[in-house]
């Protein structure tokens, strides 16, 4: 029998796995490896999820795309590819995004016996630990980054949930060092990248890319007028692209004037960002003739201004045939985040890189590798079969949390899962589902509802997420209905205005009548003790692929890193540093 | 950028298709390796079909090589892949020494030890692993192997010498790299065979469990993993066929555990139950993770990069762990 294996290893649990239906959200790295050790485990009913096509990159290691299927839907891919060895499963493959709650409401994910996150990124992965608190359903999280990764099963409730513990957000900078202050190679980088490159050679833009005050993070008011202004007239040198002919490429000079002269002229101005910092030097330049230069040795500034010529030239050719987008082995596209980046740093006199490096950095990366894939999807489908013990108990007791690990005495590391974080702000919460038909309620309808259900000695608050419908001297929204200003999967936040009851989370979900959770509230605590120490901070939020503003997204590279340590691991661990 | 010329110069001789050997395939050919061979007399069984993807039911009773050929090509048209039904054991030194790395999977001591010493006397790093159950084992020799492997600047530096009882630093240097100190170690490490691994003449484990406490808490999975070797090999053979008396794993882990002079406490009766009923049975996710492991300790060894596994990995993959043995 093709199954002889998992009964003689399994027993009757064999059959579990048969009647079980699961939910894999992401069909990429880890979850082409995932699909194919669920389904040879003969899961009953594997849904797959993903909102993705498949890209030429992903080639090399998720074994289940081919040349042929560039451009398709990864959920849909990773279901035909698995046919031949599919011997027992129904597979069903959704293309759509985890967070649509029209596609994915809550009742989709009431089916599931348990979830699977093979996410890459922060925000889904939240979300989907957010279902699992909501409904209950056990959820086995995992991810890689290079050579790391984890796997976490979570019960929700009974063990740390995936928000107990802060992550490590990607890595991000405010918008003023990219914009005016910048101080070292990554922030000019990222400002070519991200800022400078879609400015220039962006779609149309329109009022929307406007920088607006309220996108600045500064209250230097001065400073706020300056980007603004600068910003705008970006808007002008687009129209110079625009509107560029082949044999004349006079006008990149006035671009390069600009941006690395007059606005640099202008930020001089504002004195009060260069008390404590190096004045920049506005660029002194001249007309030289466009060319490229050999990418493995540094360029000067004059040869910087050469190539800045060269490749904005050749992409405004380019952009008559269509959007040019930024891709780290495209050469012209490059070519110019490499020459305004150094051109940048030379104007604030930092350090200049080569064109390999640049491209390490803005290709940013630390490369996924297939190997770490494999194995962490392989401890996540393993973890699956403690989920089937008859107790809770005995389910956690089993369960271990795995980590990569740079120990020669263990290829992984693994830990007992830990109890709930009694600060989450996630399952520390008192939450519970509210059914209802948006369209025939208002807000004050739910309101009594609400106070009614749970004995409020007087009155509550309302918020859809941060914005507040009601609280006692905000009832503008009283008799508005609520699918005016509510939408299926939103939260709502219930606060006592006489703050003696805890707070209160209701997701928002669809049904015919109002249908409230039962439950009695728990009284709220006065919080008043001071925060546990910060260095309890972990950092298994890995990602699939690191997609960030930052360059390599090395543990060293974080300056309060040094204190912070994996938790439950060796404290002599050393850390290795990870170079593909 | 020479790391990746020598992963594309490489040439590698995967020995039985079993579900690991299909999971090293796989991560070999995805990671771009120059040509690899796999070899394997046996046929595809029913209960192939439910541990290696590269079958599907119209194939049983076809050889296994044949049978996976066309998808284990689609997955890297630039890997040269060839195929052999030959049995491996019919092959002369010759046909050994034409590649430069070797994984076998699924063979059993003596199998194990006449191959290892085949490499040995050609020079060829060997690789082997298996699985029973939720339980399986890697084993390596590189026989003497140099890598370069990144730390860190610690308050403590890396110096010169010993770094463990295997393996020595032999050269320094200083590098700084994204603002971080770096220590870039040449690390040369030592590998025993596997002849030695089921006898204790040197004291083995004491430098890694210097207490009788430390000692106790060594895996009970381990000697029982190499206790199952002693069992000959059980390739193209139904599992419904493969019977193992506990009480006769239990007399050979009670050997083992005596030869390697580990503490008796270390016999775990109902996991040499669990064993002995689980013994030669595959399960695809530990499949995935031991296929995992080898194949990027491959790549590294290939690459010359990070500390190679030395030299007996053993997977629980009931508790999620990993020790690594230096046996």
């Amino acid at each position: 029998m093709y199954d002889s294996y998992l009964s003689r290893i399994f027993g009757d649990q064999a059959d579990k796995f048969r009647e079980s239906k699961v939910l894999m959200v992401g069909a990429g790295g880890i979850g082409c490896e995932l699909l194919k050790d669920l389904l040879l485990m003969n899961y009953g009913e594997i849904h797959i999820l993903d909102l993705d096509t498949i890209d030429l990159s992903n080639l090399n290691r998720q074994f289940l795309f081919r040349q042929k299927d560039i451009k398709q839907s990864k959920a849909l891919t990773a279901q035909k590819a698995v046919e031949s060895f599919n011997h027992n499963s129904k597979l069903v493959a959704h293309h759509g995004n985890i967070m649509d709650t029209n596609m994915f409401p809550l009742s989709f994910f009431k089916q599931f016996n348990i979830i699977f996150n093979a996410l890459d990124n922060l925000e889904a992965r939240f979300y989907v630990n957010k279902i699992a608190l909501f409904t209950k359903i056990p959820l086995i999280e995992s991810g890689t980054s290079g050579l790391k990764g984890q796997v976490q099963p979570i019960y929700p409730y009974q063990t740390e949930c995936f928000a107990c513990i802060p992550k490590e957000q990607p890595k991000s900078f405010p918008v003023c060092t990219i914009r005016s202050t910048p101080s070292k190679p990554i922030h000019c980088i990222t400002w070519a990248k991200n800022f400078l490159f879609p400015q220039l050679f962006g779609e149309d833009a329109s009022e929307q890319d406007k920088l607006k005050p309220q996108d600045v993070d500064s209250d230097n008011k001065a400073e706020i007028e300056a980007l603004l202004k600068e910003s705008n007239e970006l808007l002008d040198l687009k129209a110079l692209v625009m509107n560029a002919v082949p044999e004349d490429d006079s006008y990149v000079y006035k671009i390069i004037a600009k941006i690395f002269k007059d606005d640099i002229e202008r930020l001089l101005l504002i004195e009060t960002l260069w008390t404590t910092r190096e004045k920049p030097t506005p660029l002194e330049f001249e007309e030289t003739k466009a060319q490229t230069f050999d990418g493995q040795r540094l360029w000067t500034a004059a040869e910087n201004v050469a190539v800045f010529v060269d490749s904005t030239h050749k992409i405004a050719q380019r952009l008559k045939t269509g959007p040019v987008d930024f891709d780290k082995d495209d050469e012209d596209t490059l070519d110019f985040v490499v020459s305004a980046a150094n051109l940048r740093s030379h104007v604030f006199h930092i350090p200049l890189k080569t064109k390999f490096e640049i491209k390490q950095i803005a290709g940013n990366i630390i490369p996924a590798v297939a190997t770490t894939n494999a194995i962490m999807a392989g401890f996540s489908a393993l973890s699956s079969i403690h989920a089937f013990y008859n107790t809770v108990e005995e389910k956690v007791k089993h369960s271990k949390m795995v980590y990569d690990s740079n120990q020669p005495a263990r290829f992984v590391n693994s830990s007992g899962l830990a109890p709930r974080n009694n600060r989450c702000p996630a399952c520390s919460v008192t939450r519970g589902i509210i059914t209802l038909d948006l369209s025939q309620l208002t807000v004050n309808d739910i309101r009594e509802a609400i106070i009614a259900k749970y004995g409020y000695s007087d009155d509550i608050g309302i918020a859809d997420g941060s914005r507040l419908l009601y609280d006692y001297d905000f009832d503008d929204n009283l008799e508005t209905s609520l699918d005016k200003v509510c939408a299926y999967g939103d939260v709502l936040f219930i606060t006592d205005a006489d703050e003696e009851l805890d707070s209160l989370e209701l997701f928002i979900d669809r049904g015919d009548a109002l249908e409230l959770p039962a439950f009695t509230l728990p009284k709220a605590v006065k919080n008043t003790d001071t925060p546990e120490d910060e260095d309890d901070e972990d950092d298994f939020a890995l990602e699939g692929e690191v997609i960030d503003l930052d360059g390599p997204k090395r543990k060293a590279e974080d300056e309060k890193e040094p204190a912070a340590k994996k938790r439950k691991l060796d404290a002599s661990a050393e850390i290795e540093i990870v170079e593909l | 950028m020479e790391a990746q010329t020598r992963m594309r110069g490489s040439r590698v001789l995967v020995v039985n298709l079993t579900s690991v050997g299909g999971e090293v395939v796989k991560n070999l050919m995805l990671g771009g390796i120059g040509a690899i061979t796999v070899i394997d007399s046996t046929k595809v069984l029913d209960q192939d079909l439910n541990v290696n993807f590269f079958f599907d039911k119209t194939q049983v009773s076809e050889y296994k090589v044949v049978a996976a050929e066309s998808r284990i090509r689609e997955l890297n048209p630039r890997v040269n892949l060839s195929i052999s039904t030959d049995d491996w054991e019919s092959k002369d030194t010759d046909y050994f020494a034409s590649f430069n790395l070797i994984v076998a999977t699924g063979l059993d001591k003596d199998q194990l030890s006449k191959f290892n010493t085949i490499t040995r006397d050609l020079n060829i790093p060997f690789y082997a692993a298996g699985s029973h159950g939720l339980y399986g084992y890697i084993f390596v020799d590189l026989i003497e192997h140099e890598s370069s492997v990144k730390y860190e600047r610690n308050p403590v530096p890396k110096k010169l010498g010993v770094l463990n009882p295997v393996a020595e630093i032999v050269r320094i240097t200083d590098t700084v790299e994204n603002d971080v100190e770096i220590q870039n170690c040449i690390v040369k490490t030592k590998f025993n065979p596997f002849s030695s691994i089921l006898v204790n003449t040197t004291n083995k484990f004491a430098p890694y469990f210097p207490t009788p406490r430390k000692l106790r808490k060594i895996t009970p999975v381990l000697p029982i993993l190499l206790a199952l070797f002693e069992y000959a090999a059980v390739l193209g053979k139904p599992i419904e066929e493969v019977h193992i008396e506990p009480s006769d794993l239990q007399a050979k882990v009670v050997r083992v555990i005596a030869d390697l002079q580990l503490p008796k406490e270390i016999l775990d009766t109902n996991l040499v139950k669990k064993l002995a009923n689980q013994a030669f049975c595959e399960f695809q996710p530990v499949s995935a993770i031991l296929g995992g492991a080898l194949s990027q300790d491959v790549i590294n060894m290939l690459g010359r990069r990070e500390l190679p596994l030395n030299n007996f990995v053993v997977l629980d993959g009931y508790n999620n762990e990993m020790p690594v043995f230096n046996l």
